[in-house]
């Protein structure tokens, strides 16, 4: 037997090395998360989390379920719940959602495409995230052209779709106010609402001066748009929600997109929106123009 | 430890590109450590990207009041000792199959790329009991005092140095014919 003493020492240089990929990958998102702790912004993971709520937030305005919280007369002549039986109509929603996490920061983009039957796609960064059911299906990312994990914020909110219980106007607005519980009033804005074909609805914090804002179409009864806004740290969320008819399921397919993602014709940009089509039916991306 | 303590001073200030001396500095042995702990090498990875990750949120207000390597060790530690909980409670396969015990391939995407020693330490590591793998392994790669590993396993030290000798020997009797004179 030999030594423990040589033991040791055999033991201390088995070594690792590590792909320098995935060093950078690690080291960029621990810039991140140190970016995002600067002074000003919301600090450490709560941060994070509220950046989560906020964007699932958004989404859940899109699928008409905090729509339903917010109950009650709209503008004397239409209701939420009408809002929300119209969109439940709709068979296929987009929303770009910037977030930005304090006054100077630049905003990061969500893409949220549902579509029927549960089926949901993200792009966030170079990632292409595919949902059923509140489950990532799989993700992709298209710098590398392979399958990765997919972006932790774009999981949440693909799970908090499913799960709306755990994220509601209330849960957000608690968070913006440092975790306190408030009661929450939404309210029509007759005076932020210039135009008589667009309806305003705001809900202010008790305890802070964060506040949320939705904007809606009198005539249709459709949300497109939602603000969320804490002018003590900038923290902000802007999105833009649009309706179209359906997309082709091969939109929503991983195994379709999965196919193309190693063929040379096909452009980083074109798989981003890869079977994406306008609502004329026709391809919108370079690469799909070019062929 | 001088060097740690400017980093930390300069991540308190703001200066971010601290942070890839400490992840230079650490990447290796924090991989090592968990990848002995858990032998599982996606589980292991994911732990401690998050342990540097979280670390990251942190470094602005951090307060250093011992070691930097000790402190993302035990995090590490921590991590892994969770893992380990979690998978035997939703266990319904056996336990070497629920933490992959037995696997030593690399998946695609990994971020480690393990040597042949280092393969063959962290099967030889498998093999020994959760509380012997963490001493011996908190203590060569996380370069922690017995002291405080004791502290941390919630035990004496003449325990963790038990757990530490029996650990080696069990270790040497599985490895002595490849350890050099």
């Amino acid at each position: 037997m030999k030594p423990l003493k040589d033991m040791v020492r055999f033991i201390r240089h088995a070594r690792i090395d590590t792909k320098s990929s995935m060093d950078m990958q690690v080291q960029r998102k621990m810039r991140d998360a140190y970016d995002d702790s600067a002074p000003g912004h919301v600090t450490g993971y709560a941060g994070g989390r509220i950046a989560r709520l906020a964007v699932a937030a958004v989404v859940l305005v899109g699928a008409g379920v905090l729509i339903d919280r917010l109950a009650g007369p709209f503008n004397g002549s239409v209701a939420w719940a009408q809002v929300a039986q119209r969109f439940q109509s709709v068979s296929f929603a987009y929303a770009s959602i910037y977030v930005r996490n304090y006054a100077l920061a630049e905003p990061r983009q969500y893409e949220l495409w549902m579509g029927k039957g549960g089926y949901a796609r993200m792009r966030v960064g170079s990632q292409v995230i595919f949902g059923r059911d509140g489950q990532v299906s799989r993700a992709f990312d298209i710098w590398q052209r392979r399958a990765v994990k997919a972006d932790p914020a774009a999981a949440d909110i693909l799970r908090m779709l499913q799960t709306p219980d755990e994220v509601s106007l209330e849960t957000v607005i608690r968070c913006l106010s440092g975790g306190k519980l408030v009661d929450i009033t939404p309210a029509v804005n007759t005076e932020a609402a210039i135009g008589e074909d667009l309806a305003i609805f705001d809900a202010q914090s008790a305890v802070s001066p964060g506040w949320v804002r939705i904007y809606a179409l009198r005539e249709s009864k459709l949300p497109v748009g939602l603000r969320i806004w804490d002018p003590v740290e900038g923290f902000s969320v802007d999105a833009l929600i649009t309706y179209a008819k359906d997309q082709p399921a091969i939109f929503f397919d991983p195994n379709a997109f999965e196919a193309r993602l190693t063929e040379p014709g096909y452009s980083n940009i074109a798989l981003a929106y890869l079977f994406l089509k306008d609502p004329g039916g026709q391809d919108v991306t370079p690469g799909d123009l070019d062929r | 430890m001088v060097e740690d303590r400017v980093l930390v001073w300069r991540l308190n200030r703001g200066d971010a590109t601290a942070l890839s001396r400490v992840y230079e500095k650490y990447r290796e042995d924090l991989l090592r450590l968990a990848g002995s702990i858990l032998s599982d090498r996606t589980a292991a990875e994911d732990i401690v990207q998050d342990v540097f990750i979280r670390f990251a949120g942190l470094a602005r207000t951090f307060r250093l009041t011992g070691s930097l390597k000790g402190y993302l060790a035990t995090c590490v530690a921590n991590a892994a000792r969770n893992q380990i909980v979690a998978s035997r409670r939703r266990e319904t396969a056996g336990l070497d199959e629920a933490l992959g015990l037995a696997s030593d391939g690399a998946p695609p995407d990994a971020w480690a790329i393990y040597s042949e020693r280092f393969t063959r330490v962290a099967q030889a590591m498998a093999e020994l009991p959760v509380e012997q793998r963490e001493v011996v392994t908190l203590h060569l790669y996380g370069d922690l005092p017995f002291r405080e590993i004791a502290a941390w396993q919630k035990t004496s030290i003449k325990t963790v140095q038990s757990r530490y000798r029996y650990g080696l020997e069990k270790l040497r009797s599985l490895l002595d014919g490849e350890v050099e004179e």
